[in-house]
């Protein structure tokens, strides 16, 4: 139906960039992320008629964002994971790139953090939720939430002395 | 040498089949954790014994981290954490490190990691707990100027084993490949 | 705490949602299916009479064995926060152990110069 699916290209336009966010941020893999960027939209379709508000859009979208990046990276075979992949994607990586060489140093600091805590710390630096959010998303514990923030800024912090001294506000 | 992972190296020299003592006695202090607690701005405190261990064990899925943590706690009577983050230095004072430290004088209990920076304020140590030729616990004090960490755990364990939990790709390889890349060139 | 909030503003900054790769919403509606999504009113008279009788049987179990489950359910939550805790602390080991691994190889290859 015409007005379904206008309505649809338009929630796609409209959330595109979260989405893909998410899953490439968590997969380090621009090709997989958006293979699981497309499912998600593609499952959204699937239970349009179970949404019941844009909050509701926008939280949905981000919890099967989430969940199925997470379940593509454990699909994926070991050896494919983590930082070396992701410095692999960023030699090819196309101009646009080079625009965001903010962006690209913290996605690399953030591959480089167990899945847990790099799936925290998006929700709450891309996403802007609350701890206390996070936990309810996820099903978990604020305390581990909470631990798993502290643990990544920490391990963050240590990797990024040097290369993010340039970036900082203060000296 | 140098390149040997530490926690491979422990495990490999101490890793045996343990007894296992049903009652672990937790060497913290008994009322330094109160005092900690209440220097600190933030803490986490987590204490589970061998009846926990087993009851939690009970819910572990399926999932690739849950079958891992299943197969260490197998092995395990106690894990026992604290966590203090301070805002300023100096919080933690010599005689708070000596009194965790004294715990560790017996006979059971043997260094084998005694790191010393020279404020005091980066130390690291490890002992291991041996009785009988076998190992029953192992306790870990990391320091650092704002952060005072313990680590108790009861029970035979590979520290290997554990490491692999803090990620599901490997954090320590990371970190060691990075640090290798720095400085062993 | 002036190092903590240099970081969180950098990643808010450096965490700024990416636009897909070029084609992205075309892909999508590609491949979405030709029947639409059957709205939901029409979804509940489909399967009205079923439901309403796997609806009852389910109330009828429910009322007889409430207490059963209701203990069930305790234990399960209890179960699962024993869970969450039990992975909290293996975590917290496991990173303080690589923390004082990363200080010792740090310190050791430092040494070595």
């Amino acid at each position: 139906m015409p007005g379904i699916t206008g309505e649809f290209r338009q929630i796609v336009e409209a959330h595109q960039s979260r989405v893909y966010s998410i899953a490439y941020r968590v997969l380090g893999d621009r090709g997989t992320a958006e293979e699981v960027a497309q499912d998600v939209f593609l499952e959204l379709y699937r239970a349009w008629d179970s949404i019941a508000s844009d909050e509701h859009l926008v939280a949905w979208l981000r919890r099967v964002a989430v969940h199925r990046a997470t379940d593509a990276l454990r699909r994926r075979p070991r050896t494919l994971h983590g930082a070396a992949r992701f410095e692999d994607w960023m030699s090819e990586s196309p101009r646009e790139e080079e625009s965001l060489p903010l962006a690209s140093e913290i996605e690399r600091l953030l591959l480089a953090l167990p899945t847990a805590q790099r799936v925290v710390v998006l929700l709450r630096y891309q996403e802007d939720l609350l701890p206390a959010e996070i936990a309810e998303m996820l099903q978990m514990p604020l305390a581990t939430v909470k631990s798993h923030l502290q643990r990544a800024l920490k391990l963050m912090r240590a990797r990024a002395e040097d290369t993010l001294k340039e970036y900082t506000r203060h000296g | 040498m140098r390149n040997l992972p530490l926690v491979a190296t422990i495990g490999s020299c101490l890793f045996a089949l343990s007894a296992g003592a049903q009652n672990a006695t937790v060497p913290f202090p008994a009322t330094l954790d109160k005092e900690l607690e209440a220097r600190a701005s933030k803490y986490t405190e987590v204490s589970m014994d061998k009846k926990m261990l087993t009851f939690a064990g009970k819910f572990l899925s399926k999932d690739e981290d849950d079958v891992e943590a299943k197969r260490i706690i197998e092995k395990l009577d106690g894990v026992y954490v604290r966590e203090y983050d301070f805002d300023q230095p100096g919080q933690y004072t010599a005689a708070d490190l000596e009194r965790i430290r004294s715990q560790f004088k017996g006979s059971e209990w043997s260094p084998m990691v005694r790191e010393r920076s020279k404020t005091g304020q980066g130390d690291t140590d490890i002992y291991m707990k041996i009785v009988d030729g076998k190992m029953q616990g192992m306790f870990v004090l990391d320091l650092e100027s704002k952060e005072l960490d313990m680590v108790y755990i009861a029970g035979a364990l590979d520290p290997s084993e554990l490491s692999k939990l803090d990620g599901n790709f490997g954090i320590p390889k990371g970190v060691a490949a990075h640090t290798a890349k720095d400085g062993g060139k | 705490m002036d190092e903590r909030e240099d970081l969180e503003h950098l990643l808010r900054q450096g965490l700024r949602p990416r636009q897909s790769p070029a084609g992205f919403t075309a892909r999508v509606m590609a491949h979405l299916p030709e029947t639409s999504p059957v709205p939901s009113f029409q979804k509940k008279r489909t399967f009205w009479m079923p439901m309403t009788r796997w609806a009852m049987a389910t109330v009828l179990l429910g009322i007889a064995g409430g207490t059963y489950w209701q203990h069930e359910r305790n234990e399960r939550i209890a179960g699962e926060r024993a869970r969450d805790q039990l992975i909290l602390a293996l975590r917290m080991s496991a990173a303080t152990l690589n923390d004082v691994q990363h200080k010792l190889l740090k310190s050791t290859t430092g040494d070595s110069e």
